[in-house]
């Protein structure tokens, strides 16, 4: 995959033919590794950022189902030991063109929270982590591009207390942008969003909501009609299936809701299948 | 065959230069109902595949009924895409082609970019015929009629019609994610089917590409 990436970069990149006003692709787009503690500790969570700044007027994708682009992909190069991922995808927004394409991008800032897996047996002292990032780019038109990140980090011994790295505040950001898990139901508690299906649809409702979208994984189901479907003002989001398809149904992806100031957006993962009986609240 | 850097950068420069950059069509919403009537007028597998009238770069008129009686397969081009320069490098289509060098297959490239936009118009198109040594016709559908009719959604997007005007496939051109080529070409292999008078086996996959340039 690198080589063909390597062949799109030597076509495409950082070439600029005389008269255009376009930036060169290499300010597109830059990206840095970021940790949010100085020190990693063995046994522990440890986060990591890719920290994306983007162009105005240009988009990066979302890992769900859009009709063109790609996402952002990483190759690590890390300890031994070490694993990173998976990624948490913050909530997109939606971005719809002409033909009746709709894609869920990024705009401005993209900030991609990565766990860090540090073995239990690390040693303590410097570590270097380091990824091959590659990505689409686009406005009007697309260009690729790619960067190699690193950190140099420190493993520290496992009672130690952390210190928060400079860059502590976008993972509080990147936080609030990502999805979490739909509270459980209890019997006086129905939670904050209610379901149920009829034929060919699923109704949400999130009382107290201003405005709902939904953005489908590539595991939902075929939906019919997301362009119109997928956002609306209000509390209910009625989304309708495809129901020419075969295969089970699934509603798979993530429910942004707004609500009236100063309440924050919520943003959830939904995995939702019809349950037997037809309608429910439940999650 | 290696495409050489500054013709690439040539053709993306004539592009780039000619487009105006607006910040496009970001979270608007399309009217409720609109593309589902749309959708009533979508190429659907199994059913005949939509008749077309289209100028290729040499300005001759191409019809679609031209060829019935052979396989056709439609790809939906964009010279301008990264992800088409990306298949055009490896030849990716080109060798697809040599595949069926002596069967009654045709292959037409369309590209449905408005005027300005990246990789539209006849120059661009006719420059790329050139550079990337392809010998079919590449069709210019600047109203996007056509493309709309099929539901391309990204360059490349490719659709097999059999010999009696059915859609077989629409879809990718491989099993790959658009950083590189493939293993498994789904074109290919739905072509083959076609000839042999069996039913494509995957009739449909999601394609993968740059979004075909529509104007508003």
């Amino acid at each position: 995959m690198r080589g063909s990436w390597a062949m799109i970069g030597a076509a495409c990149c950082g070439l600029v033919a005389p008269g255009m006003s376009q930036p060169p692709s290499e300010d597109l787009v830059r990206v840095r590794l970021v940790a949010e503690f100085r020190e990693l500790i063995p046994g522990r969570e440890n986060w990591l950022a890719l920290d994306f700044t983007i162009e105005p007027h240009w988009h990066l994708y979302w890992d769900g189902r859009n009709d063109s682009g790609m996402p952002p992909t990483f190759e690590w190069r890390l300890p031994e030991g070490f694993k990173a991922g998976p990624i948490v995808w913050p909530a997109p927004h939606r971005l719809v063109m002409p033909g009746g394409l709709l894609d869920h991008v990024y705009e401005n800032r993209l900030t991609l929270l990565v766990p860090l897996t540090v073995p239990a047996d690390a040693a303590a002292g410097p570590v270097k982590i380091a990824a091959d990032a590659k990505w689409l780019v686009c406005s009007e038109m697309c260009l690729p591009g790619d960067a190699e990140v690193s950190a140099e980090l420190t493993v520290a011994g496992a009672g130690t207390a952390r210190t928060p790295g400079a860059d502590a505040r976008i993972f509080s950001d990147a936080r609030a942008r990502a999805p979490k898990p739909l509270p459980k139901k209890t019997p006086s508690d129905p939670g904050p969003v209610r379901f149920s299906w009829n034929a060919g649809a699923v109704e949400l409702h999130v009382p107290g909501a201003s405005k709902l979208a939904f953005y489908p994984s590539n595991d939902c189901s075929p939906l019919l009609d997301l362009i119109a479907d997928g956002e609306a003002k209000g509390d209910r989001l009625k989304i309708r299936l495809n129901t020419v398809h075969d295969g089970p149904v699934r509603l798979d992806g993530i429910l942004d809701a707004a609500y009236p100031k100063p309440q924050p957006a919520m943003i959830w993962r939904l995995d939702l299948v019809p349950e037997r009986g037809g309608n429910d609240s439940g999650g | 065959m290696k495409i050489g850097r500054r013709n690439v950068l040539g053709l993306v420069g004539a592009c780039v230069a000619a487009m105006c950059f607006s910040s496009g069509a970001l979270a608007q919403t399309d009217k409720p109902g609109k593309s589902e009537d749309k959708q009533g007028k979508l190429a659907k597998i199994g059913e005949a595949a939509p008749a077309f009238e289209l100028t290729d770069t040499d300005g001759k008129a191409v019809k679609l009924a031209d060829y019935k009686g052979k396989v056709v397969v439609l790809e939906w081009f964009n010279p301008g895409c990264p992800v088409v320069v990306m298949h055009y490098g490896a030849d990716t289509m080109n060798k697809t082609i040599a595949q069926f060098k002596d069967k009654p297959v045709v292959w037409l490239r369309i590209n449905s970019g408005a005027p300005g936009k990246q990789g539209a118009g006849k120059e661009a198109n006719a420059n790329a015929k050139k550079e990337w040594n392809i010998t079919t016709p590449i069709l210019l559908d600047e109203t996007g009629k056509v493309g709309r009719n099929y539901g391309a959604k990204t360059t490349p997007h490719c659709f097999v019609i059999n010999q009696d005007g059915v859609l077989v496939y629409a879809g990718a051109i491989d099993d790959g994610n658009g950083g590189a080529v493939g293993k498994t070409n789904y074109v290919a292999e739905a072509v083959t089917a076609t000839l042999n008078g069996e039913t494509v086996a995957k009739a449909e996959t999601k394609p993968y590409g740059c979004s075909v340039k529509y104007g508003s």
